[in-house]
Order: C-alpha cells, then structure tokens, then sequence
C-alpha cells in the first residue's frame, strides 16, 4: 500500500488514534440518534435568547456532513508528523489550548462583530440614505453561525505545521515541452501541497460559515507561533492523557488499583510501566523547552521579551 | 420469496366488464355526494348521502330508503338535530350536547393544536342502549348483486358483526391526514376490547379535530354508510359547519375519486357486511399552555432545534367520549372512573428512541463481550469445553433482535437509522462474531460426533470402528501406511452454513409466533411469554451439562457469564417494570421476577461448579471411570509400549525404564518400572508416588513428561505421534 504520510500508520501517535476514532464516532452517533442540533453553534437564537452556552465547548466536537468529515480526517491523519514532533502529551495539550481559544474567540467574535455589523448599517440607513430609524430591524448576518466542526483547531495546526515541519522534497511538474530559447513553464510543488489543498477545500466547503473559523484560527495559530499565546507552556494532566488514548487500559488499571488496595498489597506494578513513558514525555518536552529558549526568536517574541523581564 | 411474489399488487385493475361497471358507480355515487355536499347549507339536512336518507324516526317507522325523501328543508323548516330528522336519537344528541364543543379555548388555555398520538382508557356501554334500535342501514343494491356474484359461498353466515360487550379497554390512535385553516382531517384507529381481550373490535374512523374547541368527530365508512360527508351535519349546531364543509371539500379535492381501486371497493363493501358503523364524539380537556406556547412546543417537538421547551409536554387527555352505532343501535361511554389520557405520537416516537438507544447500548457491549470471549478462548482445550447450544441460544437471541429490528426497519421512517444500526450491529454479533465462535467450537468437537456422551464422560474417545478393521482379512492393500482414523473433518463453511440457517429458519418462525401472537387474548399471550423467555433465557443449563460431561469447572469467563446475562435481563426487566414503556407491556413483576431468578440460578450452578467440582451433583458412583493418564507402568505394558523386550533379562531385572520424549527429545524421561514380583513394592511405591506426575501415557501408549504432552494438549487433542485422538484431562 502507498504510504501517504512518513508516518506509517498510527505507529506512535495515540492521541492522533483517538481523535481519528473519535471524530468518526460522534458523526455517526449524532446521526443515528438524530441529535445532530447540539453541536450547531447559532448565535442568534441560541445563544442571545436561550443563553445555551454549553454550545460554545460542544461546536467543536464533531461534523456534520460526509465532505467536512473526509476532509478533517485527512488532515488529522496529516498532522500527526505535529505529534511526533511535539510528544503525544504536549500535543494533546495544544490541542485543547487550541479549542478553547477558538471557541472563545469565535463566540467573541461572531457575537461582538454581528452587533457591530448592525450597528453599521443601522447608521449607514439611517445617516446616509435617510431611513425612518422606526423600520431598521435587528437582522442576523453572516456571522451568525459557523459549520461545526474542529475547523478552527486544524487551521491553528497548519500554521503549526508549516512553521515547524521541514519539506522533504520538492518537484516540478512541466506544463510545457521545454523548447531552447524561453524557459520552460513549471509548477514547483512540495511534498506539502496535498495538505495546502486539503486545507483549502476545507475552508472554502461551506462558505462563510467555514472560513469565519478557519481565519479564526489561522490567526490563533499565528499567534501561538509568535509565542504571543498565554499558556503556551501548559500541560494536560497526565491522568486525562492516559484517559485520552487508551481509556480501557485506564479503567483496567484504576480496576486492579483498587482491588490491590481492598486487599491490602504493596503497590501496584502497573504503574511502573506508565512511569517511562512519562518520563519519555517530559524529557521530549524538556528538550523542546531547550530547543525553543535557544535558537530562534522570532521578531514579535523579541519584541515582547523586552517588556517581559 | 413466494410469499411476497404472490401478494396481491393492491391496485389490481377491474377484469370483467362487470366489475369495471360496478367501480364506476361507486366512484360516481362518490362523486356524487361530494357535489351534493358542496352545495349544502346547515339547514338543508345531509342529503342524498348512502347511508344518511333515514332518520332516526324515520326508520322506526319502517321506512325505505330506496323513498327518499321524507322532508323538506327551508329556511323557515330547517334542519335541526332531532331524531325526526337526524340519525342520530334525541337521547345521544342530548348527552353528547352536554360535553362536546362548548367550551372555547381561553388565552392562557388553549386546547392541543394537534393530536396525534395515543390515547387509552376504558368504557362501558350505556344500559339505555335497549331502548335505542338500530336503523336498518342497506347496502345499494347494485352493490349487493356484486357482492353476492363474487362471494364464493354465498350461504355462509356473515361473521356476528355485533358488539356484546360491556365494559372493557378502549384505545384510540390518532394521526393527521390534512390540514387547513387550523382544523384538521383525522384518522382514527379506534379499538374496543374486554379486559380478557377475547372480543375485540378495530374500526378505522375519520373524522375532524376543532382545535378552536377542542372536540373531535369522527366517523367510519363503508358502502352503506358514507360517513364522512355527513360528519358536517353531525356537529350539533351551525357554528362550524361551514369550516367543516369547507375542510372535508378540501379534502376530497385532494384526493381523486377516481383512485378508488377495486380493492378498496371490495374492503368497503366488506366493511358494510362485517362492522357496525360507528359515530365517535371526542372532548379533550384544556392544556395548561397557551396557543403561542403550544405553537413552540409543537414545532421543537417535531423538528428538535434544542429550543428550551417546557419539560411537561402536554398529553392527550380525553374528558369525555361517545361512541354510538347507527346501524347496531350500541352507545358507548367513558368509564368517568378511570381517566383517558395518551401521549403525542412525537412523544411516543422519542420514548421508543431512548429505549432503542438503550438496546443498542447493550447490543454494543453484548458484541464487545463477544469479541473478547473469542479473544480469551483461542485453544482447542478452552473451545472442547464450551456448549455450542449456549452459543446457539444466545446467537439465536441476536439474531431474532437483528431481523426484528431490520423488519420494523422497514416501516417505521422516523426511527429507521436507529433501527438499521440496531440490525447491523446485532448481525455483526450474531451472524459473524457468534457464528464464527460456534464454528471453530464444533470443529473442536468434530471428534465427539458418533460417540456417546457415556464415552465423553468417560473422557475417553472410543476407537472408531477404522481400527478394528485390520483384523479383518483384507486383501488389497494391506500395507497402506496407517492413516490416522479420520476425525471427520468437516469443511467449516458447511458448518457454518447449517448453523446459519437453522438460525435464521427458527428467528423467522419466532418472528411469525411473535406477531401473531399480539392477537392473542391476554391469557394465551401470557403463557406465550412465560413459555419463550423461559426457553430462551436457559442459556446456561446446556453449559452446565457440558461442564459436567467434560469434568471442567470453568469453561465461560465470568465476565462474559455474568455480563451477558445482565444484557439479557436488563430489557425484560425493563418492559415488565416501568409501566410507561413505549411498546406498552403490561406491569408484570412476576414475569421480571420469574426470568431473573432463572438465569441467576443458572448461574449458581454454575458457580457450584466452579467451586465444587463439575460433577458435584452427580454421585460417584455412577460416574464411568475417566481415562487415567497416569497408569502405573507394569512390565506387560511395557511390552505394550513397543519396547524391545528382547533381551530378558536385563527386562526382568529392570526397574526404572528410561526413554526419550518425542516432544522435547530430552531422555531424561524416567518411568518407574512395577515388578509384579519384585519384594520391595512399598519402596517402589513410594518411588511411583514421587514419579507419578513425572510422566504421561496416552490410550495409544505413547509416553511423554507431563508439561510436554499438557502444554501441547491445549492446542490440539491429538497424540503428537500417531495422531490419534486424545480423551481431555
């Protein structure tokens, strides 16, 4: 089989494993129950006049149509190269960092900019095209609702991914026969552009709806990779990890954990084989502190590094 | 196939000239009482309506329909509802004008905007009935000639159509055919039974709900009684007749007279000779909401959006209802004692979600179970130990679940996906996890078939009938190299094939015993159910039996024994239990009570077993003696043991006999010797006690340690040497 990614399958990468699993999961349970309606995230009702906020966390969750699903598979699929690179913790981390921000920003966002937007046209009708102020209506714009979806967490990664991940190889690809007097026209891609493409179709699949979001987060993104982000440092308790990527194993050992403790033993042995990994964890993310403090600063983190101290 | 192949298509086309001739006056006659009612008014009475020309009065006075009419309507004489003019007798208008549509709905108590659902009660006939007489409504008699060229047996009695009952269970199912400016045409399923349910009557209504008030109406049809175009001179008073006329107008616009097919004519006509015709007056009782609030509920109900909506959803309650036959002269009450109260069918349609939702959950972890079992018992030891009836009943369960699910799949649209989903995943658990267990489980066992289980008992396989061939003078080929006595090794796939049927053949029968079995009379039902959920839920006895026949005491994981029999109970319990389920079971706790305890004390057997011993229940004494491993080795069997005896007299003095283990070619295997004569025997003694575990001697003499042979024996239970079957430790 063509190995599409560096990667050959899932090999060392759970948390990419889960959430794969995960985002198909959802779908098909949302569909099947038909409660498709709790992941919409629709300003206005939803959240002005039901005060549903509960949607802001769940919006992220899963899908809703076949196009978005295969699209964010693949792309997940894609970024695992960010989870070696990064260590499965961390990356879960970022990950999470990266939903909340996005939820936060796009409820801000959409809710500020849609009164914002009427505000607007509530003085451009009423100033400049003399508009009997009595008949200008609160109306619902573009920015009243976005695909649910993690469109926003996977713009942030593609900016995560095009700053840290190095291109393998480049090619070219003729469009003419090379003649000798003018240079012949090339298309020079790089070993990146299924995921440029990938990203593209995403954002433009469902119109306005998805490319609010995907700015939103390519914006966050940025952000994270200018180290502008508060909390950048932070780290997923190791307990909700291990939740994360192998839940029976968790409940297994949680299982046997307390049966050893009724029956008064000495400490389980299980908990010797997580400590490694653990270790493994921290020293990759020790390294990547290490790596991060000495060679590039890029020019916005100088910048604020002199008003750090 | 056939079956399904042979059903009438439904809109089967008239083939004598005759049948066409008689489908075109039924859709004329139709027709034409649409065009009679578009051009009435409240006081012009029902007109030339089938089924509408007597009037109470007039058909006590033996009047014929065929001289209609008897009145004459104005505007200075107009119709009004008495038995001199209207069907129905002054005593019914009289009851049924104190309860129905007096009350208009106020702004903060609005009557349900839309009643489908499902409600249920009781009624009881009204004693007065004995003064009331049925009018003699006939069937047109170019209808009548029809009927009696088709009938086949035209002296047959027509079934007893009457209704002799009185008092009993009453439910009424409700659904919306059309709608326009607020009212709407209703169907009714209306049904009427004793509480035995030995007589039971269906009646197919429609009729037209007044949200305004409140009230419904409705009424059956057949040939001799067009009820529908009377319904808007049922109502009383003209208050809403010209609503009503306009609504049923709409309606039969709507639908084309000339769709009526045949079949519907043959039904109709049927309907006429079997039924009674029914007239069904229903008062709702006020809601706590008001219209806007209803409005909303309405709308979250039917499409969820995630609109925050009162957690109380109004239900359907009946204050009061009649039910009065024209033509059997039978009135029908509401029993005031009991209250008649339903749910919406958009409430229904969620509660049946849920518990779907609940059975997929357990079809999900009965198939997660499954997976792990097969997991767990790879070997051919673990697998000899496991009944293939177990596995059969359980798979058998599945699979009646799997094409429930896909046949109601089939007609149910609002749950379909979760319907579909609870089909496959019950078939992926039936159909490929259980049945592949069950496969590789009887090809463990092939080696079982043809011997008792006397034989298994005993744990020794009994010699085919192969062996004892060679003593037999053979001529050809008496040299052929000693093929093993073929086990007979039946391709899987014909296993797999017959299992599968057999399955499938018993779920289709049971899926034909349940549905017919709805139509039982309670008392039969009941016995029904004990007698299936018994059957089906004894699981663990053939386990039991096996576990004895095998001397094993733990053949199952506990896990999956006691997971899977918590799956099991769970929905019993669930329908037995909880009154207000959605397929509407009975509240029956003996029955939950009964099916639990059955299965848990299945289960303590089985725990007897595990810490008693598989044959605790069975005295020694009556056991066949197993096939001992551990035989002392005598100097004659040592002869057996194809050991050169040649040289006597190192063989008589020999004690110890030292061999090599065709497993692990070591030759460290020593074999204590007992010498029959030998003087130190309670040395030797001693000496085979300390040995006795060191070693292991087939029923095909063949010696091997004790670790090799067990280790090997989980896989295969087959002598590693001359591949003969092995009896299990």
């Amino acid at each position: 089989m063509v190995q599409s990614t560096p990667i050959r399958g899932f090999a060392n990468t759970p948390v990419t494993k889960s959430i794969c699993i995960i985002s198909t999961i959802t779908p098909l349970l949302l569909s099947i129950l038909s409660i498709k309606y709790l992941v919409q995230l629709i300003i206005d009702p939803f959240i002005i006049e039901y005060h549903q906020f509960w949607r802001v966390i769940t919006y992220q969750f899963a899908v809703i149509n076949e196009s978005d699903y295969l699209l964010i598979i693949l792309l997940w699929f894609q970024f695992k190269v960010l989870e070696r690179f990064y260590g499965s913790r961390k990356y879960l981390s970022i990950v999470t960092l990266f939903a909340i921000y996005n939820s936060i920003t796009s409820l801000i966002i959409m809710s500020v900019g849609q009164l914002l937007v009427y505000y607007l046209s509530f003085v451009i009708k009423v100033w400049l095209f003399k508009y009997d102020p009595t008949t200008v209506h609160y109306q619902t714009t573009i920015l009243n609702e976005i695909i649910p979806g993690p469109i926003g967490i996977l713009s942030s990664l593609y900016i995560c991914f095009g700053q840290n991940i190095p291109i393998s190889y480049y090619f070219q690809i003729l469009l003419k026969k090379p003649t000798n007097d003018e240079s012949s026209k090339v298309l020079n891609l790089t070993n990146r552009f299924p995921i440029h493409i990938m990203y593209t179709l995403l954002l433009l699949n469902n119109g306005f709806k998805s490319i609010i979001p995907s700015l939103i987060g390519l914006f966050i993104g940025k952000l994270y990779c200018y180290d502008l982000l508060p909390g950048v440092s932070w780290l997923l308790s190791s307990t909700i990890y291990h939740l994360f990527i192998n839940p029976i194993k968790k409940f297994t050992n949680w299982y046997v954990f307390i049966r050893q403790k009724f029956s008064n033993q000495t400490l389980p042995e299980s908990r010797a084989s997580e400590e490694p990994e653990d270790d493994l964890d921290e020293s990759r993310q020790e390294e990547n502190r290490i790596r991060a403090e000495t060679p590039v600063r890029p020019l916005g983190s100088q910048f604020l590094d002199t008003f750090r101290t | 196939m056939f079956i399904f192949l042979s059903l009438p298509a439904g809109n089967e086309q008239p083939h004598s000239e005759k049948e066409r001739e008689v489908l075109m006056d039924f859709q004329q006659s139709l027709l034409n009482s649409t065009n009679i009612i578009s051009k009435l008014n409240y006081n012009d009475g029902y007109g030339n309506i089938t089924g509408f020309q007597l009037s109470y009065k007039d058909s006590e006075e033996g009047k014929k329909a065929e001289n209609w009419p008897f009145h004459e309507f104005n505007d200075e004489r107009p119709f009004v509802e008495d038995e001199k003019f209207s069907i129905l007798p002054n005593y019914v208008s009289n009851y049924i004008k104190n309860f129905w549509g007096n009350e208009r709905n106020t702004p903060e108590n609005a009557y349900l905007l839309n009643i489908s659902g499902r409600a249920d009660g009781e009624f009881k006939v009204d004693k007065e009935d004995k003064k009331i007489k049925g009018i003699n409504l006939e069937l047109p008699q170019y209808l009548k000639d029809y009927y009696s060229s088709i009938d086949q047996n035209p002296e047959k009695e027509v079934a007893d159509k009457s209704i002799n009952l009185t008092n009993g269970l009453v439910s009424i199912s409700m659904r919306n055919r059309f709608h326009h400016e607020n009212n709407t045409i209703i169907g009714i399923d209306l049904n009427l039974k004793d509480y035995q349910e030995i007589e039971n009557h269906n009646f197919d209504l429609t009729g037209v709900y007044l949200p305004e008030w409140g009230s419904a109406i409705a009424t059956s049809n057949s040939a001799k009684f067009y009820g529908s175009y009377g319904l808007s001179h049922l109502l009383m008073n003209d208050k809403n007749f010209n609503h009503v006329n306009n609504l049923i107008l709409q309606w039969g616009n709507s639908i084309n007279d000339r769709d009526i097919t045949l079949d519907d004519l043959h039904s109709s006509i049927l309907k006429s000779y079997e039924q009674c015709e029914v007239i069904m007056y229903i008062q709702l009782d006020k809601t706590k909401y008001s219209k806007e609030e209803l409005h909303s509920i309405e709308e979250e109900i039917s499409s969820p959006q995630g609109k925050p909506i009162p957690k109380q959803i109004p239900q359907i309650e009946v204050s009061n209802f009649i039910i009065y036959s024209p033509d059997c002269g039978i009135l029908i009450k509401k029993n005031e004692d009991k209250s008649f109260v339903g749910k919406k069918s958009e409430v229904l349609n969620l509660e049946m979600k849920n518990v779907l939702t609940g059975i997929l959950v357990l079809v999900s972890l009965q198939l997660f179970l499954i997976i792990r079992l097969i997991k767990h018992s790879n070997t051919p030891g673990s697998l000899s130990l496991i009944s293939s009836k177990t596995l059969f009943l359980l798979s058998y369960q599945d699979m009646l679940i799997a094409l429930l699910c896909l046949l109601l799949s089939t007609i149910s649209y609002n749950l379909y996906l979760i319907l579909a989903s609870l089909a496959t995943i019950a078939f992926i658990c039936c159909g490929v996890f259980e049945m592949r267990f069950m496969v590789s489980v009887l090809s463990t066992q092939a080696n079982e078939r043809g011997t008792t289980w006397w034989e298994i008992l005993r744990g020794a396989t009994s010699a085919p009938p192969n062996d004892t061939g060679a003593i037999i003078p053979m001529t050809s080929a008496p040299e052929q190299p000693q093929v093993e006595p073929d086990i007979p090794q039946l391709p899987d796939s014909s296993y797999s094939n017959s299992i599968f049927s057999i399955n499938l053949i018993f779920a289709i029968i049971s899926i034909f015993m349940v549905f017919s079995s709805f139509n039982w009379r309670i008392k039969y039902r009941k016995i029904f159910e004990y007698i299936g959920l018994i059957f089906i839920n004894s699981f663990w006895i053939p386990q039991f039996f096996r576990n004895t026949l095998k001397n094993r005491n733990h053949s199952f994981q506990w896990e999956f024994l006691i997971g899977t029999s918590l799956l099991r109970i769970i929905p019993i319990c669930y329908f037995c239990l909880i009154e207000s389920n959605p397929l509407r079971h009975r509240y029956d706790p003996k029955l939950a009570i009964v099916i639990s305890t059955y299965l848990i004390l299945q289960l303590f057997l089985l725990y007897l077993q595990f810490k008693l011993g598989a044959r605790f229940w069975i005295n020694e004494k009556f056991l066949p003696k197993q096939y001992d491993y551990h035989r002392i080795v005598t100097k004659s069997l040592l002869g057996e043991l194809s050991i050169n005896t040649d040289n006597s007299k190192a063989f008589e003095e020999l004690t110890e006999y030292k061999t090599n283990c065709p497993i692990c070619m070591n030759d460290d295997l020593i074999v204590p010797v007992w010498n029959k004569n030998d003087d130190k025997q309670e040395d030797l003694k001693k000496k085979l006690i300390h040995h006795k575990m060191n070693y292991m001697i087939t029923p095909c003499n063949h010696l091997f340690h004790n670790e090799c042979l067990e280790s090997w024996m989980k896989y295969k239970l087959q002598c590693p040497v001359c591949r003969k079957s092995l009896p299990p430790i």
